[in-house]
């Protein structure tokens, strides 16, 4: 058949393979020049990734019993577009969480978002019961609440966490990398309704649960020295009050409290001030409880002996400056005393002349011995140095005042430390409170070492020394009500005038009370120091910390089943 | 009745027409394995389902074929009539509500419980039939707009309205464009041609101004990256999917985007999918493959005993293969979306039907030429 148009047919055909050879040309250009910009389009869309939590780690105590744990909870948040009616919803909601009901509403009427937190970590009973009402427009994130099952037991030393788990305060802070272990990430394909590709590819990052932190602490005797300190505390009408016990053979800290309390738990509604662990954030001037140190040193020094006799003025003149007792001397009593009854008796001048007979550069020395204006180093965050001057810029009087603790600031920790390093025969422990840390499943142990840093005085030095402290409870001491009869208890009371904040003077009738003391004083298993921010009824180191130190030593020896002397089976 | 002895089967196949059909229908038929079967799992919980189907398609467009291939071709002149009042009244059940099957806005179909018939299908043979005939009466009134040209005109726009008002663009733009093609190679003057392209014009601006959903297709295939999840969400997902197939494909089985990014994967945008997992070659093969049919059909028109033949051998050479250029240049973006399915390879029952048989009818021609 003869073509009706040859040209025609020929152009109509060229035309077709032309129009299919630019879709040749067009699939080229699309998939072999813009390959790279289309698979890297397609892969994002596709990938998806889920974001693996990891658990928080616990803080333990001595015994492994937790002190912080964390606990199932949900975070819920609301998305308004989808809630039908506001007030209605705030209705159903409020009862299970912390707003009111007119909160809620106010706080959803407000937002123009499509998402808003209503509460974060909510208990999971509670997030369940609200779960099943099924009220549409609230959602729920299951995420981990941070408890603390002691209350404000603990809360100064282990800190708390904000929000998102985040370690704020304490060893929460201090061990937060790793008490929060590392997320990990599933990468998978998926389709748009979220679902896996059934052929597609999946790459999982595991995340790290955290490790867990044991610490020396002991539940009892912090749960003793919380109760005692707060009885004291609060009979006294105190500013605050700080304890810290502590196993002079090893450096363990076994308690450290400080009261105004706080319950880590609520956190959030409590001054800054009284959530700083004051152990070791505050100083102050130590005191008379200072004199063990000078006294040591001297006798380490040879300077004197325990027995030797000194001529102690009522008042002694040191340049521009006049050293006087705190209490008024007895009229009976003589001006004849020996080094002993000087440290018993807790007097300043004696204790003063004794200082200056050895000198202000050694006795610096053994003040630095003593670990004084120096950190310990003890795993909690925001350890204070303390206020040692060095030697130099010493004025004449420094000495003398020194010698019974004033002109120097130290905290709870630095002394409980120097003083245990006599009940420990002159060997210095470097304090700790974390015995060790260790992985999620308690597979590996990282621990702390008991140091053991340098010897400070002689083992004969130390025992003068403790011996001279036996007295200071015996009937002649300062604080003879503070005894246990039956047990080989060893102390100094301290009753130090308050500095003031700005450095100059010291604050009219505001005072530290103190007192530490260690047992069995020969072989001293256990060391309390007790300090009462400015008491009001009573102002003694005997009277206010006395007792508390008393208390607490009683529970251990109860709790311990510590025998008495002289007893045995 | 014819007797059983007067049945005379003659197996002259025309192979250069066939084998390509056969490759298309065998990787179409691989394609919709691939793309169907997570569909029919989360829609019909059964992975088989649109396979199944398909391949009962396939049998009945086997069927087809042979009708096709055994029916002599001047066989279409005398039904014509009735084949063609037949197919207007099919469209116009399209548009009574109660008879017409609507999807997504269009009244294309009509339900007949096992299956859902496409009426223009029909229609566009017969369309094609009608042309064949009256440019090979008309051979010397042709030269005439009034007595040539108009009359042609007025009777190919009676199924065009009503195709309109369904709306089916797609397929209006497509008996238009053939319709053109045949008056284009017949001894036509070219200032009549003009008018029917005027007439086209109007036709589209007409269309669009009743429907303006496809005023935004054509803006969102201007710019598809401006709106990729919303209006250019087909588009959008339809380049990705050819683009990131690359030179050799991600593998048979592989798509991605056949995971619900990409709509209608074992259908319209079968085509992408293809070119996802088997690449710029397996692309290529496939556009090839159109090229040899219409070659093939061409040569097969050339080849015919009447101008009759001719132009009906064109006729159908041009609906296949222009509706798999129009699909694949919608879902490569060459132009706007409009649902038209891939020739032989779409999951889509009365076009591959009718598609097989027009093959068999080309075969017809093809052996009576011998």
């Amino acid at each position: 058949m003869k073509r009706p148009e040859p040209y025609r047919h020929a152009i109509l055909q060229l035309i077709f393979l032309l129009v299919l050879g630019i879709i040749i040309v067009r699939l080229g250009y699309l998939q072999i020049y813009k390959h790279d910009f289309f698979i890297e389009k397609s892969r994002s869309q596709l990938k998806r990734i889920i974001k693996l939590y990891p658990n928080r780690g616990n803080i333990l105590d001595r015994d492994r019993q937790p002190l912080a744990m964390t606990q199932l909870s949900y975070s819920l948040f609301a998305v308004p577009p989808d809630i039908e009616n506001k007030w209605e919803f705030s209705k159903e909601v409020a009862p299970y969480i912390s707003l009111s009901r007119k909160e809620l509403s106010d706080k959803l009427y407000k937002t123009q978002g499509s998402f808003i937190w209503v509460e974060r970590q909510v208990d999971e009973l509670k997030a369940l019961e609200l779960k099943e009402k099924n009220i549409k427009g609230l959602g729920f994130i299951p995420t981990e609440k941070r408890v603390y099952p002691h209350g404000v037991l603990f809360s100064h030393v282990l800190g708390f966490v904000g929000v998102d788990n985040q370690g704020l305060g304490g060893l929460e802070y201090k061990y937060d990398s790793l008490l929060k272990g590392s997320s990990g990430k599933i990468i998978l394909e998926r389709d748009p309704r979220g679902f896996q590709l059934i052929s597609g590819t999946r790459k999982t990052i595991p995340q790290h649960d955290g490790g867990h932190v044991v610490t020396t602490l002991d539940e009892f005797i912090q749960f003793s020295a919380q109760k005692h300190l707060k009885e004291s505390v609060e009979y006294n009408e105190a500013a605050k009050g700080q304890v810290v016990v502590i196993n002079p053979k090893t450096g363990d800290v076994l308690a450290m409290a400080s009261y105004p309390e706080f319950d880590p738990n609520h956190w959030a509604s409590v001054s800054s001030l009284y959530r700083k662990n004051t152990n070791v954030v505050d100083v102050f001037e130590p005191g008379s409880i200072f004199k063990v140190i000078t006294i040591a040193s001297a006798l380490e020094e040879q300077v004197v002996t325990p027995g030797e006799i000194l001529t102690v003025p009522e008042v002694l003149a040191v340049y521009d400056r006049h050293i006087s007792e705190a209490h008024e001397r007895p009229e009976d009593e003589s001006d004849q005393q020996s080094v002993s009854d000087i440290l018993q008796k807790s007097l300043n001048v004696g204790t003063a002349m004794i200082a200056m007979k050895m000198g202000e550069e050694k006795f610096y020395s053994y003040m630095k011995y003593f670990g004084f204006g120096s950190r310990t180093d003890i795993q909690v965050p925001g350890e204070s140095r303390g206020m040692l001057r060095r030697v130099e810029d010493w004025s004449k009087v420094d000495i003398a005042m020194m010698a019974f603790g004033q002109g120097i600031a130290v905290t709870s920790i630095q002394m409980a430390a120097a003083i245990a390093a006599v009940a420990n025969k002159g060997i210095y422990m470097k304090p700790r409170i974390v015995d060790y840390t260790t992985d999620f499943n308690f597979n590996t142990r990282r621990a702390t070492p008991i140091t053991r840093k340098k010897r400070v005085i002689r083992e004969e030095t130390a025992e003068q020394v403790i011996n001279i402290m036996r007295g200071v409870v015996s009937p002649t001491g300062t604080a003879p009500y503070v005894d246990i009869p039956g047990y080989d208890i060893a102390g100094k009371t301290g009753t130090a005038q308050k500095a003031r904040d700005d450095g100059r003077g010291y604050e009219d009738g505001k005072y530290v009370a103190s007192f530490v003391g260690f047992f069995p004083a020969k072989d001293a298993e256990i060391l309390i120091l007790v300090t009462v921010d400015s008491p009001k009824k009573s102002i003694w180191g005997s009277t206010v910390a006395g007792p508390v130190f008393r208390g607490i030593a009683k529970d251990i020896i109860d709790y311990r089943n510590m025998m008495p002397e002289g007893l045995s089976f | 009745m014819l007797s059983r002895s007067k049945i005379r089967f003659n197996w002259d196949l025309d192979w250069g027409l066939v084998l390509p059909v056969i490759i298309l229908l065998v990787l179409g038929f691989i394609m919709i394995i691939s793309t169907s079967a997570v569909v029919g799992q989360a829609n019909y919980n059964d992975a088989f389902f649109f396979i199944k189907k398909h391949a009962i398609y396939l049998f009945l467009g086997f069927i087809a074929f042979l009708m096709g291939f055994h029916f002599p071709h001047s066989f279409y002149k005398q039904i014509f009539p009735y084949g063609f009042a037949c197919s207007l009244i099919l469209l116009l059940l399209t548009l009574v509500p109660g008879f017409g099957v609507t999807i997504g806005g269009a009244s294309r179909w009509l339900d007949l419980v096992f299956f859902k018939l496409q009426p223009v299908e029909v229609a566009k043979f017969f369309v094609v039939v009608f042309l064949s005939m009256s440019l090979e009466n008309k051979t010397r009134s042709l030269k005439h707009f009034l007595t040539g040209c108009l009359p042609l005109l007025l009777v190919v726009c009676l199924p065009l309205t009503l195709l309109m008002l369904q709306p089916d663009l797609g397929n209006t733009g497509l008996i238009f464009l053939v319709t053109f093609a045949l008056l284009f190679i017949s001894p036509i003057p070219f200032r009549h041609l003009a008018s029917l392209v005027s007439l086209g014009v109007i036709a589209v601006a007409v269309n669009i101004m009743i429907h303006p959903y496809q005023m935004n297709r054509i803006k969102a295939f201007m710019s598809p990256w401006e709106d990729p999840l919303g209006l250019n969400y087909h588009m959008v997902q339809s380049l990705i999917s050819i683009g990131s197939g690359g030179l050799w494909g991600l593998g048979l089985g592989e798509s991605k985007l056949k995971f619900f990014y990409l709509p209608l994967q074992y259908s319209d945008f079968i085509f992408s999918i293809l070119c996802e997992e088997g690449g710029f070659i397996l692309g290529s093969v496939v556009v090839v493959l159109f090229g040899f049919l219409c070659v093939r059909g061409f040569s097969i028109a050339v080849g015919s005993t009447s101008r009759y033949a001719y132009y009906l051998a064109i006729g159908l050479t041009l609906m296949v293969v222009l509706q798999a250029v129009i699909n694949m240049s919608v879902v490569s973006g060459l132009m706007p979306v409009t649902g038209i399915p891939l020739t032989f390879m779409s999951f889509g029952g009365t076009s591959l039907i009718t598609s097989m048989f027009y093959v068999g009818v080309l075969s017809n021609i093809s052996k009576e030429s011998k």
